[in-house]
């Protein structure tokens, strides 16, 4: 009786988890400028940056964010998956930031290809894509398996 | 008329303008217009009429000028009936100074006119699509004592660190608020003529968020003086207070559910005023809890049980009543609002809030001193409100 109920409880937990992530096939890409002198990040590193706390790669060296609109497939992909955080949690932080002079929130692009030309064009940027046709000009950051 | 000006002025320059980033620096605003009715009630005109006072309109300029050296001002015009003055003001205009920063850690000083970051929704109350509701939960976010909690001028620090299991944040500011005759009549009684000013503000925080930020919760403390200089053509006297507040709050992000608190206890002391001698120290308590349901990307319900004792040990209002020869009902010594509420996001830009509250009590109007008791004449009150934002 007892493994049984444990059976189940196992079984909640996995179509849970299948239901909440099975749109999402495989992870999105982070890209960098090269001017970015890093190849890993922790997601909570990731996290620091994508909500705007961390705002210097190095002395001298602002990080300049890019993202996709928060209704963007890809963008709740990489939220959900690599942040591990909801789209509408770094809406509010963004918000919040904006609107009480903390900070600036990241700029939306539009298209992968703005994306990827934004980011090979500016010195300090990172952003996500989900496919890279042409990596030149061009670093993509490994994200570490966990926050340590 | 100068403030109808600014404010056609705002709207012009909000609706042709999209967000700027012309490399540092950056434009950005809002607008927003609503209708609302406190039925019964002068929480928001004194007639208790439908009425179109809410209006939020705000624009903001930031210029990065070296990278770790920034600039940012925002100009608000607000009109919220009763609520708190109604006019054009500087929100915020602030150097904002990263001290250090590294991947695991940043610190910041801020200097100017700064906004409270202390509390869930108190940096941006003022800010239609940020807060989860028109009216704030007003045990916390008490309208008439709106311009005192919203900022100061003076300095202000933050230090967010990542720890192994979370992220650990550390904000700290003092400073002093100017505060207007207007917002002192709001604070006292229609009749004042005196003004009341604030000596200081000193506010700390401790926020820790667990894992990726679902679960967070803190710790803030208030600690402020005031004084009232009366004139010479009224019946009060020249008065000294202080206010100390101790909060919790709790918030908890889920795929579908956020849910969200704050706690308090608040001392205020105050000598004079009434008679020279007279001394009042009481201390009042307060919370909510607000349970967010996101229906899909574009519907938010939303629903919250708010709570306010102006003396925790009078909580019924009953010896408060007793002490003014029962002028003023026991029902002025506390406030429970149940609201129900619900939010619908057009696009990235347009939204639509709508709003319901029944509320029993009549602590939290304003003028908080001497109230309103011709219209505030029964214990229980609704109120409901709409609006329409607009943001870039």
């Amino acid at each position: 009786m007892h493994s049984l109920i444990k059976y189940w409880i196992k079984f909640v937990i996995l179509a849970t988890g299948l239901a909440l992530f099975s749109h999402s096939v495989h992870a999105t890409n982070v890209i960098v400028h090269p001017t970015v002198q890093l190849d890993n990040l922790s997601p909570s590193n990731l996290r620091r940056i994508f909500t705007m706390r961390n705002r210097q790669w190095q002395k001298d060296l602002p990080i300049r964010v890019f993202v996709f609109a928060s209704d963007n497939k890809i963008h709740s992909n990489f939220c959900l998956q690599t942040l591990e955080v909801f789209p509408y949690q770094l809406d509010k932080i963004w918000g919040k930031l904006l609107f009480s002079g903390l900070g600036e929130p990241p700029q939306v692009v539009n298209s992968q290809e703005e994306m990827i030309e934004k980011v090979r064009s500016t010195p300090g940027a990172i952003g996500y894509v989900d496919k890279i046709v042409n990596s030149e000009g061009l670093l993509i950051m490994t994200i570490g398996n966990n926050d340590e | 008329m100068m403030n109808n000006l600014i404010k056609i002025g705002l709207f012009v320059t909000l609706f042709v303008s999209t967000p700027i980033y012309a490399s540092d620096w950056a434009v950005h605003g809002f607008a927003a217009q609503g209708v609302a009715k406190a039925k019964n009630s002068n929480f928001i005109n004194s007639k208790g009429n439908t009425s179109l006072d809410l209006t939020d309109i705000g624009i903001n300029v930031s210029y990065q000028y070296l990278p770790n050296l920034r600039f940012a001002g925002q100009a608000v015009y607000l009109n919220g009936g009763n609520r708190y003055e109604e006019g054009t003001r500087i929100d915020y205009m602030l150097a904002d100074w990263t001290v250090f920063s590294d991947l695991n850690s940043q610190f910041n000083l801020y200097l100017g006119r700064y906004k409270n970051q202390h509390w869930l929704y108190s940096s941006t109350r003022d800010v239609p699509h940020t807060r989860p509701s028109i009216i704030l939960p007003q045990s916390v976010y008490y309208d008439a004592f709106r311009d005192i909690a919203l900022g100061s001028d003076g300095v202000a620090l933050s230090y967010t660190r990542t720890q192994s299991n979370g992220e650990l944040e550390f904000l700290w500011s003092y400073g002093r608020t100017s505060i207007s005759k207007n917002a002192s009549k709001l604070l006292i009684s229609d009749f004042s003529k005196g003004k009341v000013s604030q000596d200081f503000v000193h506010q700390l925080t401790l926020n820790y968020s667990l894992g990726n930020g679902g679960l967070q919760f803190g710790l803030s403390l208030v600690d402020s003086d005031f004084k009232y200089e009366k004139n010479m053509n009224e019946p009060y006297f020249d008065a000294k207070a202080v206010l100390q507040r101790v909060m919790f709050n709790v918030l908890y992000n889920s795929h579908k559910w956020q849910f969200s608190s704050e706690l308090f206890q608040e001392r205020f002391d105050i000598d004079g005023f009434l008679s020279p001698e007279s001394t009042q120290d009481r201390k009042g308590q307060g919370f909510y809890l607000q349970g967010r349901y996101f229906l899909d990307e574009k519907i938010t319900l939303l629903a919250r049980y708010d709570r306010f004792d102006n003396d925790k040990n009078d909580r019924k209002g009953n010896k408060f009543s007793k002490s003014t020869g029962g002028l003023i009902p026991p029902y002025f010594g506390y406030a429970y609002d149940t609201t129900i509420g619900l939010t619908y996001k057009i696009n990235n830009n347009w939204q639509l809030q709508a709003e319901y509250h029944w509320i029993e009590g009549r602590a939290r109007l304003s003028p908080a001193v001497v109230p309103d008791l011709v219209v505030n004449n029964d214990k229980n009150w609704n109120m409901w409100a709409l609006q329409l934002m607009y943001w870039f």
